[in-house]
C-alpha cells in the first residue's frame, strides 16, 4: 500500500514539484526582467521626453509645422510626448520577449523569436501608414487649391480622389509589408487602379475632348478666342 | 544705391524669384529698413509685359504675398514699433499718367471668389479669423454686382494672412496660393468701385484703402505674435500711391 502511494500520488507530485523547481528561477528571471523592462521604459521614456522639451523640440516641430499637421490629424499630444511614450512602449515590447525567453520553453521561444522578426515588418507598416497619410493630406489640399485656382467645379471632388487614391496605395503597401494576403492586395489594388485609370481614360476621352483640343490648342498657339476681351489671366 | 544694390547681392535676391514679381516690395521696405534716405520721383508709367506678370495670377501672388510676408517677419522689429507715417519727399515734378483701359471679366473673378468660399472653407477657416471668416461668408448670399469686399474687410484678411503666414498656420506655398479667389474678389470689388472714374479719383481710392491699412495696424500687432513693443518711434515714410508712376530711387 505505501509503495502504491509511493509511486501513484507522491511520485508524480514530486516529479510535479522538480519541474517546478526547474522552472522557478526562469520565472523569476523572468518577473525580474519585466520589472527592469518597466522600470527601464519608465526612465528611458521621461528622459527622452525631458531632453527633447529642454532642446525645444516642440518649437523646433511648430516652426516646421508639424503641431499643426498633428493636431489636423486630430493628435492633440505634443511631439515630445508623443516620443516619449513610443520609446517606453518600445522598450516594454522588448522586455516582454525578453521576458518570455527567460522561460526557456521550446514553444514560446519560437514565439518570441517570430514576434522579433515580425517587429521590423510592423514597424515599417506603420510608417508607410503615417506616412501616407500625411502625403495624401498635402496633396489633396495642394490639389484643392490648384483646382480652385483653375476653376474646376468638381475641386473638391478631385481632391478628395487624390487622397483617398494615396490613402489606399499606403495602406495596400501597408498590409503588403505585414504578409497578410499579399497576392489579393496586389492583385485586387492592381485591378482597381487599373480599373480607375481606364475609366478616367474613357471618360475623359468621351467628355472632354473638346476641352483637350482646347487646351492644347491654347498651350501650342498661344491665346484662344475665349480669352480675348479679358485682359486678366485668372491662373 | 551701390551700397544697396551689393547687399542685395550678397542676400542672393537676384536670382531668387522675389527679383521677378516682389522686386518692387522687396527694394523698398529694404531701403527704409537700411535707414538710407528714400526718396520718390514720377519717372512715367510702369509697364508690365503682358504675358508676365498676369499670366499666372497664383505664381505671381505666391511671390508677391510671400516676399511681402517674410519682409514682414525679417522687420518686425521696426514696423511693429512704428506709428502713423509721413511724406517721402518728391523730386522731380509730378504729372499725371495716362492709362489704357482694361477689360476685365468681373462676373468671373466673383464666380471664382465664391467656388474658394465653398470649397477653400476649411483652409480659410485656418487662415482668417471667424469674424473675417463670417463676414466673407456673407458676402456669399448677395449678387454679383454687390458683390462688394470693403476696405476694412480686405485689411483684416491680409492682415490675417500674414499672421497665419507667421505662426505656419498650415504650409506657406498652401497659404500664399489659397489667397487667389480673395485677391480675384477683391479686384472685383476694385473694379465695381472704379469703373467710370478717373485715374486720380481711383488713386484716390488705393489711398484711402492705404489710410486703412495704416489705422487697423493695431489689428495687425495684436494678433501678431507677443514681441514686447517698445516705445514709439519717429514715424517711418508715407506711402504714396504711385504705381504709375512713382519711383523709388
Amino acid at each position: 500500500m505505501n509503495e502504491f502511494i509511493n509511486q501513484a500520488l507522491l511520485g508524480p507530485l514530486a516529479l510535479l514539484g522538480h519541474q517546478v523547481l526547474a522552472v522557478l528561477p526562469n520565472v523569476l528571471a523572468m518577473g525580474i526582467i519585466l520589472l527592469g523592462g518597466l522600470f527601464t521604459a519608465w526612465a528611458f521614456g521621461s528622459f527622452a521626453e525631458r531632453l527633447f522639451r529642454i532642446i525645444r523640440f516642440d518649437h523646433f516641430c511648430d516652426r516646421l509645422g508639424m503641431n499643426a499637421a498633428l493636431l489636423r490629424g486630430g493628435v492633440k499630444t505634443d511631439p515630445s510626448r508623443i516620443i516619449g511614450r513610443s520609446i517606453y512602449w518600445t522598450v516594454i515590447m522588448l522586455a516582454s520577449i525578453a521576458a518570455l525567453g527567460a522561460l526557456n520553453l521550446t514553444p514560446i521561444n519560437q514565439f518570441a523569436q517570430s514576434l522579433l522578426a515580425y517587429v521590423p515588418h510592423l514597424v515599417t507598416a506603420v510608417v508607410i501608414l503615417l506616412a501616407g497619410y500625411f502625403l495624401s493630406n498635402f496633396v489633396s489640399q495642394a490639389v484643392l487649391i490648384a483646382a480652385v485656382n483653375a476653376g474646376l467645379p468638381p475641386a473638391r471632388l478631385i481632391a478628395a480622389c487624390s487622397r483617398w487614391g494615396i490613402q489606399v496605395l499606403a495602406g495596400a503597401m501597408a498590409l503588403e509589408q505585414l504578409g497578410i494576403a499579399q497576392h489579393i492586395v496586389v492583385v485586387g489594388f492592381g485591378i482597381t487602379w487599373g480599373g480607375i485609370v481606364l475609366a478616367g481614360a474613357i471618360a475623359f476621352g468621351l467628355g472632354a475632348a473638346d476641352t483637350a483640343k482646347e487646351f492644347l490648342q491654347r498651350r501650342l498657339m498661344g491665346r484662344s478666342k475665349s480669352s480675348t476681351g479679358d485682359d486678366l489671366h485668372h491662373w | 544705391m551701390s551700397d544697396f544694390y551689393q547687399n542685395g547681392v550678397n542676400q542672393h535676391v537676384w536670382e531668387t524669384e522675389v527679383a521677378r514679381f516682389g522686386i518692387d516690395i522687396w527694394m523698398t521696405t529694404e531701403a527704409i529698413a537700411s535707414g538710407g534716405r528714400v526718396c520718390q520721383s514720377f519717372l512715367g508709367a510702369k509697364i508690365h509685359n503682358p504675358k508676365d506678370p498676369a499670366a499666372d495670377l497664383s505664381a505671381m501672388l505666391t511671390h508677391v504675398m510671400g516676399a511681402l510676408f517674410a519682409l514682414m517677419e525679417q522687420h518686425e522689429g521696426l514696423w511693429s514699433r512704428q506709428e502713423g507715417s509721413q511724406p517721402v519727399p518728391l523730386i522731380g515734378f509730378p504729372y499725371e499718367v495716362g492709362v489704357e483701359p482694361v477689360h476685365v471679366n468681373v462676373e468671373r473673378m466673383v464666380s471664382h471668389y465664391r467656388q474658394g468660399l465653398t470649397d477653400l472653407e476649411p483652409i480659410w477657416r485656418q487662415i482668417l479669423a471667424d469674424d473675417t471668416f463670417t463676414q466673407l461668408r456673407d458676402l456669399q448670399r448677395t449678387s454679383v454686382a454687390d458683390c462688394h469686399i470693403p476696405d476694412e474687410l480686405w485689411v483684416q484678411v491680409v492682415y490675417d494672412a500674414a499672421t497665419a503666414h507667421r505662426k505656419r498656420i498650415i504650409r506657406r506655398d498652401h497659404l500664399l496660393k489659397a489667397l487667389t479667389p480673395l485677391y480675384l474678389g477683391r479686384t472685383a470689388s476694385f473694379v465695381h468701385a472704379t469703373q467710370g472714374l478717373t485715374s486720380t479719383e481711383a488713386e484716390q481710392k488705393i489711398e484711402a484703402l492705404c489710410h486703412t491699412f495704416e489705422r487697423m495696424k493695431p489689428y495687425l500687432v495684436e494678433r501678431w505674435q507677443p514681441p514686447v513693443l517698445q516705445p514709439v518711434a519717429p514715424a517711418l515714410l508715407h506711402h504714396t500711391s504711385t504705381d504709375t508712376g512713382g519711383a523709388h530711387e
